[in-house]
């Protein structure tokens, strides 16, 4: 996700627009949204542990 | 073109003062649910802190001041550039992931209170939890000074006063509110304070984006107007190759040392469990779509609007000064947005002040005065002397706040980062990798801070190849920490189940494992 969120693959001349954005940086936003979810769907499995831990606050 | 605000009229000057007011009132709330005079409960409200209240309080202390002064004077003066800012956030969230799971299963197991007493448990080296807790004290003493001196700058103008008096009342005025209030009800008063002023920070940032669309129109508009003239095409023409470069160095530079932060460190300690720890980390990973896209918005619209003032007229955190003068004068309405703006202004910073301030005081009560000054001393005494340092941190930053209040200290915060990511092998590494010893960790971590600051004023611009120093001093902090390491393994000593401190490196990972 790093590798498309950075974009080191656009010319800087690139002049290119969808929606009254820059494409580069729509893509650059869908990116980080991907990130987002990525790191949401791995934080909505129980961690290693977990039980233990609840275990001792009980 | 005018920086200031307009001054507020009496209602505009009643809603702050209420909103101040009711922080005092949250203040009192918390002293009156302490359950013990211990460290866990002032400084961590006994680890009870749940998903609605941790998630307020993890939005609120990362998004600062800085968030809308700074971020939309970058987004002004260099456009999609500072992007990156969307990633760099995002970014602390996914080293949240390697760091949390872990961190605060052990947190429980051990009942840590501040970061030193994971460098302890895990590496059981005095000298080096008295030099990681100094690199964290320093990095955010700086934090610390620079929003008390945004406080006051915030309030300078507001009522008409003359500079000088309107900036020393402001910050004297916040300072005392904020030391009555973390006083009383200490980490349940911080924690339920940033609460409001999350709430009221993500109302500023929904009010700011719908005032600007509708007094200066689209963004799409914008975008066009920028790209039509040619001395400001290049604000939306994608980075150059040493501009990515610079992009990649930010997000691992603020996604370590964001992650890093002490007070985002004992925020994991005091969830109340791994479960309100994870949702709260999960709904975190999205905020930055919601935050700091905004004010690259805000400030990619207002450099259309603008672009006659140039960037030489505007330095970075005036711009957002410039924008809300201009919606003020619109119309009546505008002027009562911009008083909850205002408010949402003053809540980024102090909600960031008074998190700050908890974990300096918590570090060098338990760190440095518990654990080589007064190592028998009781709970009770600890938390007494916690207060105390809370008070004088807090009257010494007011007082270097006001003593530099010409001076720019963007280049004392922008070391802040460089000093806090050299404490990233130790956590990063050191909580997945049992091997990693604590003397080549140490060795590290000095070597690292000093080629960070060496390079950091050495050299000019401060950024050799476009680099932060401070990624210059981690890439040789973990080459020293995981050679030194792998040379030098533990020896039978040091894995004799009972030994009583040295093995506790080895210990910690034969509990921890599954």
């Amino acid at each position: 996700m790093l590798v498309v969120a950075v974009p080191w693959y656009w010319s800087s001349a690139s002049t290119q627009q969808w929606i009254g954005m820059p494409v580069w940086a729509l893509i650059s936003i869908g990116a980080s949204l991907g990130v987002s979810i990525l790191v949401a769907w791995q934080l909505s499995r129980p961690w290693e542990n977990e039980v233990d831990s609840e275990g001792r606050d009980q | 073109m005018t920086n200031d605000l307009l001054p507020f009229g009496p209602v505009g000057l009643a809603f702050i003062g209420f909103y101040l007011c009711s922080l005092l009132a949250i203040g009192w709330l918390g002293y009156r649910r302490r359950e013990a005079s211990t460290m866990a409960d002032f400084f961590l409200g006994g680890r009870s802190t749940g998903f609605v209240v941790l998630l307020l309080t993890l939005y609120a202390t990362q998004y600062s001041g800085n968030t809308l002064f700074l971020f939309t004077g970058k987004a002004f003066r260099t456009g999609y550039w500072w992007l990156t800012s969307l990633h760099f956030m995002t970014a602390i969230v996914v080293f949240y992931l390697l760091l949390a799971p872990r961190l605060y299963h052990l947190s429980r197991r051990h009942r840590f209170v501040t970061p030193g007493d994971y460098l302890d448990r895990r590496f059981a080296s005095g000298p080096m939890v008295l030099f990681a807790t100094l690199l964290m004290v320093v990095a955010i003493c700086n934090y610390l000074i620079g929003q008390m001196m945004a406080m006051g700058r915030a309030l300078e103008g507001l009522t008409g006063a003359s500079g000088d008096k309107a900036y020393i009342c402001g910050v004297v005025l916040l300072t005392l509110v904020i030391l009555i209030y973390e006083s009383l009800g200490g980490f349940r008063a911080v924690v339920w304070t940033d609460a409001v002023q999350g709430i009221l920070l993500l109302v500023g940032f929904a009010l700011l984006l719908v005032m600007v669309l509708n007094r200066f129109g689209t963004l799409g508009e914008a975008n066009r107007m920028l790209a039509a003239d040619p001395e400001t095409a290049s604000l939306v023409a994608p980075p150059s190759s040493r501009q990515c470069v610079q992009w990649v160095s930010y997000i691992l530079m603020v996604g370590i040392g964001g992650a890093l932060y002490p007070q985002a460190v004992q925020r994991i300690y005091a969830a109340r469990s791994a479960g309100t720890l994870r949702r709260s980390l999960a709904v975190m990973a999205f905020l930055p779509l919601t935050t700091t896209l905004v004010v690259i918005a805000v400030g990619v619209i207002a450099r259309a609007h603008w672009s006659s003032i140039g960037t030489a007229d505007a330095k970075d955190n005036a711009v957002l000064a410039i924008v809300c003068r201009d919606i003020q004068q619109s119309s009546l309405l505008g002027r009562l947005l911009v008083v909850v703006l205002f408010a949402a202004i003053l809540a980024a910073l102090m909600s960031t002040a008074d998190s700050v301030l908890l974990s300096i005081s918590s570090m060098v009560t338990k760190d440095i005065y518990g654990r080589f000054l007064r190592p028998n001393a009781s709970e009770a005494h600890l938390t007494r002397v916690g207060k105390w340092i809370t008070a004088v941190f807090l009257a010494a930053a007011a007082a270097i706040a006001i003593a530099l209040r010409d001076t720019d200290l963007i280049k004392l915060l922008d070391r802040k980062f460089d000093l806090l990511v050299q404490m990233a092998p130790a956590f990063f590494i050191g909580l997945h990798w049992a091997r990693l010893r604590s003397g080549p960790v140490f060795a590290g971590m000095i070597v690292g801070v000093a080629i960070s600051l060496v390079l950091g004023y050495g050299v000019e611009g401060g950024k050799p190849w476009g680099l932060h120093p401070g990624l210059y001093g981690l890439a040789a902090n973990v080459l020293i920490a995981v050679i030194g390491s792998r040379c030098n393994p533990p020896s039978p000593r040091h894995l004799a189940p009972s030994s009583d401190r040295i093995g506790a490196e080895t210990r910690i990972f034969e509990k921890s494992m599954p």
